[in-house]
């Protein structure tokens, strides 16, 4: 849940490079930027979820709020 | 042009829709469908604003890649003997005015900047210009992102095997 949040966010900032690499006088940058954008984004989700497994072999749930044993 | 308008603001609601339902549905299945309608609005988009080689790119890393990934994690951590209820301990006022007070001040950036914008020439193909940037300009950002996606693997598959 919290990765699709992150897709969204970068999904977000990649429609922005893109939209300034048409209307601006930046060349073709933006979309260069936007695809390095994409590529980071896929090592990031890999990594996440793998975290995530492993998250869900020692708790049993991906629910973040029932993740609390640091809490005191 | 009014038929580019029309087909700008339809992606524009698959997308923007599509990505409210991904927040506020409880199933989070669903929420993955939703995300990958969500992805194919963006496609459309930069398709619109003249990306060719980007939106392919999209397509097939964001949604042949990274929802697959994110699917098989789903249904490998979903319990299925009971419905999974989303997280009831959102302060929604707070939230709301956080949520305004950073829009309203967008929105305000974005009205009052004078853009400088170009004329808009034909599309061309991007895909040959660029291949010549990623291999001149960003040569080593280019070789680093290999040696990066190399770790990411690496890294990911060893963490997730017992």
């Amino acid at each position: 849940m919290v990765l699709m949040g992150i897709e969204l966010v970068l999904n977000s900032a990649n429609i922005n490079f893109i939209a300034f690499a048409k209307f601006g006088n930046f060349g073709y940058q933006g979309q260069i930027m936007a695809l390095f954008v994409i590529i980071l984004a896929a090592a990031e989700a890999a990594i996440a979820l793998a975290i995530v497994l492993n998250i869900y072999k020692n708790f049993s749930t991906v629910n973040v709020d029932e993740i609390d044993t640091l809490k005191d | 042009m009014p038929i580019y308008s029309i087909i700008f603001y339809l992606f524009a609601a698959i997308t923007i829709l599509s990505a409210f339902f991904v927040v506020t549905t409880r199933n989070i299945i669903h929420s993955a469908y939703y995300l990958l309608f969500t992805f194919f609005g963006v496609t459309g988009i930069y398709v619109l604003l003249g990306a060719d080689f980007i939106a392919i790119v999209q397509l097939v890393v964001y949604i042949g890649g990274i929802l697959i990934l994110l699917l098989f994690g789903v249904m490998l951590t979903n319990k299925i003997t009971h419905v999974q209820i989303k997280t009831g301990t959102i302060k929604i006022v707070p939230a709301a005015l956080a949520v305004a007070l950073f829009a309203g001040i967008l929105v305000t950036a974005l009205l009052n900047t004078k853009w400088k914008t170009i004329n808009s020439e034909l599309p061309l193909s991007t895909t040959h210009s660029l291949g010549l940037l990623l291999l001149q300009q960003y040569a080593v950002a280019f070789e680093l992102l290999g040696i990066l996606l190399l770790i990411a693997l690496i890294g990911a598959a060893s963490m997730a095997r017992k």
